[in-house]
């Protein structure tokens, strides 16, 4: 009987390949059989802090209205728009990572590419929160979908680009979490695998059942190929529709051709400095020198420099085609956002979007992670600052000079924001502490690799 | 497929593929391979139903898109076409982003349910015999033999290649017998699925009319307070919405003046009506000159001649401000021109709050006192007789 031969296995250690394969399964499936350690806990009672924050006003502006948004005549679109962009961007490194690394056969995406695709899916829950709450009334949320009702039935504009960011998004959430969960399957019979009591059948019931064969692995690995191919394509389309909300507009500012790649290599840019943040904070507490090592966050690092060259190749686009075009509102709002009173903004802006992330051409700085993090931080403080400065600063100067109105943000919006962020950390710190934060399955294949370097 | 299965453990990658072509090589049949990763030239494995992952993964994809487009032009030009904005209904551009994303929808749901139902893969609490197989840190090969003599041949060429383990396997596939926790959860199941049940059939005996809302949840803002004006509500049953005010109200601002636009009643106000004390305290000479320059000048020249620019464009002209006439004219009276009008001049109560009616006096004033007498206008009655003192 087999239960006798798994039984009767010798220690697993006596070989390399065998010891290798036991000490992936410990490193990484251990804080989800353990207890979690006290910084884990510190941070989630921040996490939970900030959550909290944004509950009580979530449900405060649900009670009351949008009317406690610092919204007015001109500027319809703030904070909220702001957010969502923001938070659909920094998803879009997640499925570059585990998408299109993986049809470059990158194999050094292995080690991040778990942390990357749970980021994106979290982020695009983040993203949801804005756009639905700016309903109004959000348990009529389903009516952007083209259901049938008894309105007429009346359908949705399929020829408004808010229509398409709202299948944009559904597609890209419900691919994303595919991806996600087939990736996790393995590790699922691994941990049930190593569990004992309730998470043993927890585990066992989310693996489905995954037993290993050669034959499912190799549809997998179609079926893995097949994703990231769609992915792909999916995630240039997500952000490009994001951006049509603006670009189809004719918002000086917002009415431009360049806009959707400006767009997608944005969202690629924060998404790289927020994977790079996470990823230098969790090697470090969760001890994973091992799995995600300085190479790949070298290679992560490289990823953000290229990003942000472009993403100063837009910025000079845009200026050139606003001068170059010598049309009146397009060269004033150049001129205002340089000047007017975001100026501050814009500056600050290309400082952390363009100017600072140049220090990754140096190898030291890559390799100091304090200052990595520092600089991924001010990243994703730039590309917020972007999205700010094109939603707002469009909006509040109109081509109508009587329209023209300033907008500040209310305590409500920080706080939704704030509980934004606070929602993102709960969910990425609940992911580390129950599901392995590298995948088990590809650690292994990528020890398998070396092993065979170092035979030959 | 065959009555005995045998199943041989390596510890090894290498050791794994050398025994699976040396048992190949010797005419068994390799029914499966169970490895912690994937891995490649297992001889026999190469045949895969992975293309038809491929196949699943097109059908999806072209269900997507094709439906897709048929859904938005079905909506958009058939069920309910609307004019929006003098927009073409069947927008074939416009439709491209959505039928993409349906497209890609379609294709990964295509791909992904092929690979879970080619392989079997399904949530359930007790998995027959996967944990012998589920190697998470060995490699396992499942090899078949037909006749007692093949599986003792096939037994010895596992051994021999390496094997540390190799044994029997019944043709059920179920090799440890379910444990008892694990069936423990089945209630899980059960319950869930009847509570399912439950609620649906509730749901079609309790709310049967599926054309009206049965349940509102949150009624504050989904039924919406706000009533027409005309119409009766909650706090005014007898009478419309809008309530006359009550009788004597006054409005906020400055009192109502009870004068018509008569020549007597310009007399009238002459004596009743003298410029607030407030307004003479501060007259806010700025303003007077800004409005002057908006509603008088056109007409009445930036002096006060009577030379505006519509009289430049024909208009018949009006008599200056700036005569004897003018000056003699009580404030009151000049109130009563401004507010109510007078031969061709229009009243500019509508346009002229009453505050900024009396600044603009004061500065007509401020005017005559600057500048000389105009004669009187040719043909009028002061213009024939001497000036008054």
């Amino acid at each position: 009987m087999a239960t006798d031969a798994a039984a009767r296995m010798p220690e697993a250690s006596a070989f390399s390949e065998q010891g290798a394969l036991t000490r992936a399964m410990t490193d990484l499936a251990g804080p989800a059989l353990g207890r979690p350690p006290r910084g884990w806990w510190i941070c989630f009672a921040v996490a939970v802090s900030a959550l909290a924050v944004g509950v009580v006003a979530v449900t405060y502006q649900l009670r009351t209205g949008i009317g406690t948004w610092g919204l007015n005549r001109s500027v319809g679109w703030a904070y909220d728009i702001t957010n969502f962009v923001f938070w659909i961007g920094v998803g879009h490194a997640g499925t570059l990572i585990s998408a299109i690394l993986l049809l470059f056969r990158q194999r050094w995406r292995a080690g991040v590419s778990r942390a990357a695709e749970t980021m994106t899916i979290i982020a695009i829950v983040c993203a949801a929160i804005f756009p639905v709450i700016h309903l109004g009334r959000p348990w009529l949320m389903w009516w952007v979908l083209p259901l049938p009702n008894t309105r007429g039935p009346l359908w949705v504009n399929f020829s408004s680009p808010l229509t398409w960011d709202v299948f944009a998004i559904l597609t890209y959430f419900v691919v994303s979490l595919l991806f996600w969960y087939l990736g996790l399957l393995p590790d699922f019979a691994s941990l049930s695998h190593a569990a004992t009591g309730w998470r043993r059948r927890v585990f066992g019931w989310l693996s489905l059942g995954w037993n290993g064969s050669l034959r499912t692995w190799t549809r997998y690995e179609r079926t893995c190929l097949l994703l990231a191919g769609l992915a792909t394509a999916l995630v240039i389309s997500v952000h490009s529709v994001v951006s049509f909300d603006f670009a189809a507009s004719l918002v000086p500012g917002w009415h431009t051709t360049i806009f959707p790649p400006y767009f997608v290599v944005g969202a690629i840019f924060s998404g790289m400095a927020m994977v790079l943040a996470l990823l230098v904070v969790m090697r470090r507490a969760m001890a994973l020198q091992a799995y995600v090592t300085l190479q790949q966050l070298d290679a992560l690092c490289k990823i953000m420099l290229a990003t942000s060259g472009l993403l100063g190749l837009a910025y000079l686009i845009e200026t050139l085609t606003a001068l170059y075009g010598n049309h009146g509102p397009d060269r004033f709002m150049l001129m205002l956002r340089m000047q007017g009173p975001l100026a501050a903004y814009y500056w600050a802006m290309i400082a952390c979007n363009v100017l600072v992330p140049q220090l990754l051409w140096s190898g030291t700085v890559r390799r100091n992670l304090p200052l990595v993090f520092a600089i991924a931080l001010l990243a994703l403080a730039g590309m917020w600052l972007e999205r700010f400065l094109i939603i707002v600063g469009s909006l509040q100067r109109d081509f109508l000079p009587s329209s023209w109105v300033d907008y500040l943000p209310t305590r409500v919006e920080v706080a939704t924001l704030v509980g934004s962020f606070g929602l993102f950390l709960v969910c990425f710190l609940l992911f580390c502490r129950w599901l392995p934060v590298v995948s088990i399955a590809e650690s292994r294949a990528r020890h398998r690799t070396r092993l065979q370097v170092v035979d030959r | 497929m065959s009555e005995y299965g045998l199943l041989a453990t390596f510890e090894t990658e290498t050791a794994l593929v050398e025994a699976a072509r040396a048992v190949d090589s010797a005419g068994h049949t390799i029914v499966d391979a169970y490895a912690p990763y994937p891995i490649e030239g297992l001889p026999a494995l190469a045949h895969d139903e992975a293309s038809r992952v491929g196949w699943a993964c097109l059908g999806g994809g072209v269900l997507g898109a094709v439906g897709g487009l048929t859904l938005q032009a079905w909506t958009s030009a058939v069920s309910w076409p609307l004019d929006i904005g003098g927009k073409p209904q069947l927008a074939w551009l416009a439709f491209i982003p959505v039928a993409f994303e349906l497209m890609v929808l379609g294709a990964a749901a295509g791909a992904g349910v092929a690979f879970l139902m080619l392989s079997r893969l399904r949530p359930r609490w007790r998995t027959p015999g996967w944990r012998d197989t589920w190697p998470h840190d060995r490699f396992v090969l499942e090899v078949a033999a037909t006749g007692v003599a093949r599986l003792e041949s096939a037994r010895s060429l596992l051994r021999a290649s390496g094997a540390v383990v190799v044994s029997e396997r019944g043709n059920d596939r179920v090799i440890s017998s379910p444990t008892a926790t694990a069936q423990s959860f089945r209630w899980l199941d059960r319950t869930l699925i009847g509570v399912a049940c439950a609620a649906t059939v509730l749901s079609l005996l309790l709310w049967p009319d599926w054309t009206r809302r049965n349940l509102i949840y949150a009624p504050d803002m989904a039924v919406s307070p706000a009533v027409t004006t005309y119409s009766s509500s909650a706090v005014s049953e007898d009478a419309p919405t809008l309530r006359a005010p009550v009788p004597g109200t006054v409005p906020r601002g400055p009192l109502p003046l009870h004068y018509e636009a008569t020549e007597a009643d310009a007399l009238r106000a002459a004596v009743e009506l003298q410029v607030p004390p407030a307004i003479a305290a501060e007259p806010d000479r700025l303003r007077a000159e800004e409005l002057f320059e908006i509603f008088c000048q056109p007409c009445h020249g930036s002096d006060g001649h009577g030379d505006g620019i519509t009289i430049k464009r024909g208009f018949q002209p009006p008599p200056s401000l700036l005569t004897q006439h003018a000056r003699d004219m009580r404030d009151g009276q000049m109130f009563h021109v401004v507010t109510y009008g007078q031969k061709l001049m229009p009243s500019q109560a509508s346009q002229v709050r009453a505050d900024d009616r009396w600044r603009l006096i004061l500065h007509v004033r401020r005017l005559q006192q600057r500048l000389p007498v105009d004669p009187p206008p040719f043909g009028s009655p002061a213009a024939t007789e001497p000036p008054r003192q």
